[in-house]
């Protein structure tokens, strides 16, 4: 460790060598005292509020030093500078180099003086961070509408006026061997399992990456089963979704420079609700939720199935659906494989390309979609019309899944359904359906099987998985 | 100590699961001919079977805690032990074969008669081996799910096959005297009887104590949904030609309608087939487990693989190919074997057991 000498420009030389002449380190050169000492103060450009380092800084240190009649190394100098002079929020003495470097990339202000082996360091942080925001990935019919920004402070603000309690917790990390990502975990104290809580800890603690850009890193470095297509950890953009879950006994973690928050556990059934579940009457909040059940089963099996019935048990359905679905398809010079195949592979190529068009021109790509695949295709008798029922059905039911990653897994894995069903008819999706039942029932999330509250089952947890409980029985229950 | 537990829920699924589809594939092409309306006397004297073998498995588990069957074998019959082991471990290998064999024999003659039985047999080895090799749990969490869709799904067939049911067909009752039901009890005793991995599932057991009360609550349950499945068909076609098919319950579903499904049977064959899955691997597991504990070996993943290959080939075993021997093995062999193994080597094991604590309370 090297020790700061006390000298002016030694100082400036060393730390402007160490960030590499970097041309945003700033300074500027005061006296102060009544004996006119020289003193430097450092910054770094962009990372500061200019406001508050002329008025919480400069301007007390060159008009209320006045007062001090010798500036030297005796420690109420320095005590008298940085407890009555300075007014930030944070002012630390610092005495080496290293750890004077962290502190101004991270925004705060140094104040050096000449034949002082103490430097001052205070904290001026300030970022430009864009405003609180309706989130563009979650939007509510009813419910809060700001949502996450990208600076952590501001993040843990939103979950904390929401929860004001003094039991909820919150973990600074620093993570990232050059990003030095600050990461915090919050939990409510006597809610969360304190087990789920010291595996996250450790979880985090043993993260070895250069840097964390996005809080996917974390998702990604974090998750059981790292090799599951199957998200084991809930992301949001929404505030008031991450408040419910602390409520709920789970840790939040929200990582500096995104607004997604990580929640944890996460099991299947977390992913297919929704926090407007909560704001919605609850017999419509229930029956949207079952609407939402139903489209994760339509989404993985309506095309496997429509393929699988039709190859192999046709005798299933009833005569007059087969004659209709039979004569539609007359003509059509595709298998019925090939056809399923196609018409899935076009919407989502179609899906992706709306996703990535401005919005003005995503409204074109649709009426193309819909009228040069839907109208003109089964016009020109190249694919049946059951068949774009059957794909613009599971379209619809994969909007209903609340969570984009489970949504997009459930999208990709219906491709290995209708291949097993291409093969095997409904024998080959039941082959289907029990590896991926395996699979759920052996994946965890921090400790907590995938599958509950079902498998296993827990009977209280799984009536409000299944049912939005009203507020009015649980206070019922609660006297 | 064990870490991977299971709790009463997901034991009375497992056996409930077993039971029905064990019953489902194995049991009604014996009983239905043979003992016709009188099947439900066959029906509760192998309950009874099952549930004096669960007694002693039960008294045997909670003494030797922690212990499976074949350790505590091992312990209570010394070298002995080791030989009854092994008949142990091949009798529940010729059960999963046995039964693999039946399911593809079914499969490919009811469901899909193009595709080859080795596709059957290969796709039901990956899923159980998988499911194996993952261990109990998982299984356990499973069978949860299976078991309340097995439950849902037979209690929409009664309701939807009610108007076909001509309670007359069911009479007159014991027509032959006692007998045929009384020795129609080895068909649903045998294949109940294979309930014994609940010796290898016992020290999994999050309550071992409630093991017997669960144990045998599931066995009653599964026992009298599947006795009613099969009265249901003798009521609708009648006992003489229900006794013509090889599983008239498949061909009960075929008759019945469900809202505007007219065929519902498919349905049906795909809750019996997850059934299925859920037995066989749960034996899978059990020989596993129980051939790794003989062997001492650290995990039982190797015996998967080495099992998982000889239960691929069931369909194609010799004696599959002569329909008169498959007849002679299902009808007389795998039944007094099985009987003698569950019943007979238990009930060994109990009585030494029970002697060798009764000496050393004494001294």
């Amino acid at each position: 460790m090297r020790n700061f000498t006390g000298t002016l420009k030694a100082a400036f030389e060393y730390i402007d060598q160490e960030l590499g002449h970097s041309s945003d380190l700033s300074f500027r050169q005061c006296q102060i005292g009544s004996d006119n000492t020289p003193a430097l103060i450092m910054w770094v450009d962009g990372l500061i509020n200019k406001q508050s380092l002329n008025n919480d800084i400069i301007s007390p240190l060159m008009s209320g030093s006045r007062s001090i009649n010798r500036v030297d190394s005796d420690e109420t100098t320095i005590n008298f500078i940085s407890h009555s002079l300075i007014t930030t929020t944070e002012v630390i003495q610092v005495t080496s180099y290293e750890s004077l470097i962290p502190l101004l990339i991270n925004g705060w202000s140094v104040v050096i003086i000449e034949g002082i082996d103490i430097m001052i360091a205070a904290n001026t942080q300030g970022l430009e961070t864009r405003s609180i925001d309706e989130p563009a990935s979650t939007s509510v019919i009813r419910g809060p509408r700001d949502g996450f920004v990208e600076s952590i402070d501001t993040n843990i603000s939103l979950i904390r006026r929401r929860v004001k309690n003094k039991l909820v917790r919150v973990e600074n990390h620093w993570i990232g061997n050059m990003s030095h990502t600050k990461i915090a975990m919050m939990y409510i104290f006597d809610r969360a399992n304190p087990d789920t809580v010291s595996e996250v800890r450790t979880r985090l603690d043993h993260i070895d990456i250069d840097a964390i850009l996005e809080s996917q890193y974390i998702e990604d470095l974090i998750k059981d089963s790292p090799s599951s297509f199957f998200p084991t950890v809930y992301s949001t953009e929404r505030p008031d979704d991450v408040a419910g879950a602390i409520l709920e006994g789970r840790v939040a973690i929200i990582v500096d420079g995104t607004p997604f928050a990580l929640v944890l556990p996460c099991t299947l059934f977390h992913l297919l609700k929704t926090t407007e579940d909560l704001y919605l009457s609850y017999p419509i909040a229930t029956f949207i939720r079952w609407i939402r059940f139903i489209g994760f089963f339509i989404t993985l099996l309506l095309p496997a199935s429509y393929l699988g019935v039709l190859t192999y048990h046709p005798e299933m359905v009833p005569p007059q659906l087969l004659s209709s679905i039979l004569s539609a398809r007359d003509g059509v010079p595709f298998p019925l494989l090939m056809e399923t195949l196609l018409m899935e592979l076009t919407f989502e190529g179609l899906r992706e390309a709306s996703i990535r068009m401005p919005k003005s021109i995503g409204s074109a790509i649709s009426i193309v979609g819909a009228l040069v695949i839907g109208e003109s295709a089964v016009k020109a008798g190249i694919i049946s019309s059951p068949s774009v029922i059957i794909v613009a059905g599971t379209a619809i039911a994969s909007f209903t899944i609340p969570s984009i990653s489970l949504s997009a897994t459930i999208r990709l894995l219906r491709f290995v359904m209708i291949i097993l069903a291409s093969f095997l008819g409904l024998y080959g999706i039941m082959i289907g359906l029990f590896l991926l039942g395996i699979h759920l029932s052996s994946i965890k999330s921090v400790g907590m099987p995938y599958l509950a509250p079902f498998a296993p089952f827990r009977p209280k947890e799984a009536e409000r998985a299944l049912v939005r409980v009203p507020w009015f029985t649980l206070r019922k229950r609660q006297k | 100590m064990i870490k991977n537990k299971i709790s009463n829920g997901q034991f009375f699924f497992i056996i409930f699961v077993a039971i029905a589809s064990l019953t489902f594939f194995s049991v009604p092409s014996q009983l239905v001919g043979k003992v016709k309306q009188d099947l439900w006397f066959s029906m509760v004297l192998g309950t009874l079977i099952d549930v004096y073998v669960a007694s002693l498995l039960y008294w045997l588990g909670l003494k030797y805690r922690e212990q499976s069957l074949i350790q505590y074998t091992n312990e209570i019959m010394g070298f002995l032990g080791r030989v009854i082991n092994v008949i142990y471990l091949i009798f529940f290998l010729g059960a999963i074969i046995t039964s693999m064999w039946i399911f593809c024999d079914f499969l490919s003659r009811s469901f899909m008669p193009e595709t080859p039985r080795i596709v059957f047999s290969i796709t039901m080895t990956i899923c159980a081996g998988f499911a194996a090799g993952k261990g109990i749990e998982t299984i356990a969490r499973l069978s949860q799910i299976i078991g309340v869709l097995i439950l849902l799904t037979s209690l929409i067939l009664f309701a939807s096959a009610l108007p076909y049911v001509h309670i007359g067909l069911l009479f007159p009752q014991f027509e032959n005297g006692f007998l045929p039901s009384t020795l129609g009890a080895i068909y649903p005793g045998s294949w109940f009887g294979i309930c014994v991995i609940m010796g290898m599932l016992m020290p999994h057991m999050k309550a071992p104590k409630k093991t017997l009360k669960v144990k045998v609550s599931a066995v009653i349950l599964g026992s009298f949904i599947m006795t009613l499945f099969l009265l249901y068909s003798i009521a609708t076609m009648g006992s003489n030609m229900a006794g013509q098919f090889e599983n008239p319950i498949y061909i009960l579903t075929r008759i019945s309608h469900f809202i505007i499904f007219e065929r519902i049977e498919v349905l049906l064959l795909l809750i019996f087939i997850s059934g299925s899955f859920i037995t066989i691997s749960t034996l899978f597991y059990s020989v596993t487990v129980g051939t790794a504990q003989l062997f001492k070996n650290r995990t039982h993943t190797i015996w998967v693989y080495i099992f998982g290959s000889i239960i691929i080939f069931s369909p194609v075993f010799p004696y599959s190919q002569n329909s008169y021997i498959v007849e002679e093995y299902l009808s007389h062999w795998f039944p007094y074997v099985a009987l003698s193994i569950e019943g007979g080597l238990t009930t060994l094991i109990f009585l030494v057991a029970l002697i060798k604590t009764s000496v050393k309370n004494k001294s």
